[in-house]
């Protein structure tokens, strides 16, 4: 058993490395292509949907951040679609009214029926969906406008952050967001491009009116209607100029539920469009969504492996405490020679060495984040929660879904 | 649906290439890392080797004075530093790897010279140090070698009288041989307590603490 983990691991770290190496090379390529822009008058018009279910905390910042945006303001409409709120989120909402805001209700719950609700009434050639509790900058939406210059791409993705990060666990989703943001780049160069957050992202209303809303019964309806796009031969472009502050789960919890409504979406919407696998889609199919379940599966089974190998060594190890007479010194030697020791089996481990690379790696895409959104507090610390923690959460979360997929039980969105 | 082409093939040969580097690269250099702690072995042993001689001189043919415990401390744990190194050395370059196997079998003639050293110290001076002489084994039962290690750690972290001496019973030594003929090693783990008392795992802390010389129990 221990041959078969080692073999995994390393075919692991080997699959990584060429992914690593293909993602940066496809983004150097993509750097040195020029692009076309539109010109203030060729800017096209925009529609805001912005679905809301009990968010009468955060939508008057909402709506405050997207009436600021800077864009012409006859081209903009905002529609606020209240989804039977039991709070104050109608009555808020009615207050923007007289800023043009645009309030419906749909009394259907789900956000997919909120959104096609938004769709059916809107004027715009761009649509953009937007959470209620999602903030943009002022220049972001101009920025995610110009990569439609390109008529195939029927849909562009911002760069996502964090609002206001306060505890570990947003901590950590902070760094795994800046991670993103160079990954979906590179995706966004190889039109590879497969989830479009639900948070805030940019559709041609083109594609709804040919190719229908979204699918009201799906958990991830974001998820749903990306892959529908690339489906459909299209292209998703991605904006690292357009940041975008979105409201984090601030309790293991929390991100437990949305974790396992993603990834259970995601396995069931890959399934329904697995017809995307294969060298028919290019990029994507090819290497991107394959790499992705592969790197999944090999996560997984390395999780599982460690915790129950952990599990069975703690279980000996307590066993072994009464022979000890219950002496930790038995566990661990503190000598002279201790911190010789360690870092001499650790520098003569291949697999640390290789962890070391890929936190490097990942240290110049955090970076790499940082430098594109100007943002510098709290990167040391955040770094050392992340690598620290996410790979044991991502296993976790992963696990849960699969277990929810094969038995078939219903996620909720709450 | 639109038709839609890989991008570059050029680009996923040249990330073949780099990634099978890169892996490569980091695997070699794991084993350079490796080599240098086989060189800082070789000089470390050198160097206890010449320690150890160098009293046994002093005693033997200068007539020096024995009894300077504070000897003791730092060579014994340089031996148990350098025991626990061959091991990984010998996981990482094989156990028939020809350099390993010269290290392991003169870390043993070192192991014995040190126990004849303390024998002689024992005859003449005090406080008196208990010897343990560990047989393990790393392809038989290594986790029952490992859970024994852990025991002799947790009694000499209680008496640092005890001077533990490692012997891998695997190892294709003629001195190793005749220590297990000696003292009659057929089963491993397996410690021999002053050189007279034999217990074969499973055994405590307790177990070793009643046949030391300064045993409380």
């Amino acid at each position: 058993m221990v041959e078969i983990i080692t073999f995994v691991i390393y075919l692991s770290i080997y699959i990584g490395l060429i992914a690593t190496s293909f993602y940066i090379l496809s983004y150097l390529d993509y750097s040195k292509k020029s692009r076309k822009f539109f010109s203030e008058d060729e800017l096209p018009s925009v529609s805001v949907l912005i679905p809301a279910y009990n968010e009468e905390k955060s939508i008057a910042s909402t709506l405050d951040s997207i009436l600021k945006v800077d864009y012409p303001k006859e081209k903009l409409e905002i529609i606020v679609i209240n989804n039977n709120s039991k709070d104050k989120t109608l009555e808020v909402a009615k207050r923007y009214e007289k800023f043009g805001v645009k309030v419906y209700t749909e009394k259907k719950q789900g956000k997919g029926c909120a959104l096609n609700l938004g769709i059916s009434k809107a004027h715009g050639e761009i649509i953009f969906t937007m959470d209620a509790d999602t903030f943009a900058e002022p220049q972001s939406m101009k920025n995610m406008i110009q990569y439609f210059t390109n008529e195939r791409v029927m849909a562009v993705t911002p760069t996502m952050l964090v609002h206001n990060p306060g505890n570990i666990w947003q901590r950590i989703q902070k760094m795994e967001y800046l991670l993103g943001i160079f990954l979906r780049k590179a995706f966004a160069t190889l039109n590879a491009v497969y989830i479009t957050p639900g948070a805030f992202s940019a559709y041609r209303k083109k594609f709804f009116d040919e190719h229908g809303g979204y699918d009201e019964k799906n958990v991830t309806e974001d998820i749903e209607m990306s892959l529908r796009i690339q489906y459909n031969g299209y292209f998703i472009d991605n904006s690292s100029e357009a940041p975008v502050y979105t409201m984090t789960p601030n309790t293991f919890k929390g991100m437990l539920i949305q974790r396992r409504r993603w990834y259970f979406g995601y396995i069931r919407n890959v399934v329904k469009y697995r017809k995307i696998i294969g060298k028919d889609y290019g990029d994507l199919g090819l290497f991107i969504i394959p790499i992705g379940i592969l790197s999944i599966a090999l996560s997984i089974f390395v999780s599982l492996y460690l915790v129950f190998d952990n599990l069975l060594k703690l279980g000996n190890n307590i066993n072994l405490l009464s022979d000890l007479n219950y002496n930790l010194n038995g566990f661990v030697k503190f000598n002279s020679y201790f911190f010789k020791s360690l870092f001499f089996n650790l520098v003569t481990n291949p697999i640390f060495l290789f962890i070391l690379f890929f936190i490097l790696i990942m240290g110049f895409y955090l970076y790499w984040a940082k430098e594109r959104i100007g943002n510098k507090e709290g990167f040391v610390f955040d770094l050392f929660l992340f690598f620290g923690l996410f790979a044991i959460l991502f296993g976790f979360w992963w696990m849960v879904s699969i277990v929810y997929s094969i038995f078939k039980k219903d996620v909720k969105w709450r | 649906m639109l038709e839609r082409e890989v991008q570059s093939k050029k680009r996923y040969v040249w990330a073949f290439v780099i990634g099978t580097i890169l892996f490569l690269l980091i695997i070699a250099l794991s084993y350079f890392f490796a080599f240098v702690r086989f060189q800082s072995i070789t000089d470390l042993q050198t160097s206890s080797a010449y320690s150890l001689f160098e009293k046994k001189v002093d005693y033997t043919f200068f007539n020096d004075n024995i009894c300077s415990a504070e000897n003791f401390r730092s060579l014994t744990e340089s031996l148990a530093y350098q025991g626990q190194t061959l091991q990984n050395l010998e996981s990482k370059f094989g156990k028939d790897d020809v350099g390993v196997l010269e290290r392991k079998k003169f870390y043993t003639v070192l192991l014995l010279e040190h126990l004849d050293y303390v024998n002689s110290y024992n005859s003449r001076c005090s406080p008196k140090f208990d010897s343990i002489l560990f047989f393990y084994s790393n392809e038989r039962n290594p986790d029952d070698s490992n859970d024994a290690g852990k025991v002799l750690d947790a009694a000499y972290s209680l008496d640092k009288n005890i001077l533990i001496y490692s012997f891998d019973s695997d190892l294709n030594s003629t001195l190793v041989q005749k220590l297990k003929d000696k003292f009659n090693i057929t089963n491993v783990p397996a410690v021999i307590i002053n050189e007279n008392k034999t217990l074969t795992w499973p055994f405590s802390v307790n177990d070793i603490e009643k046949y030391l010389s300064n045993s409380k129990i």
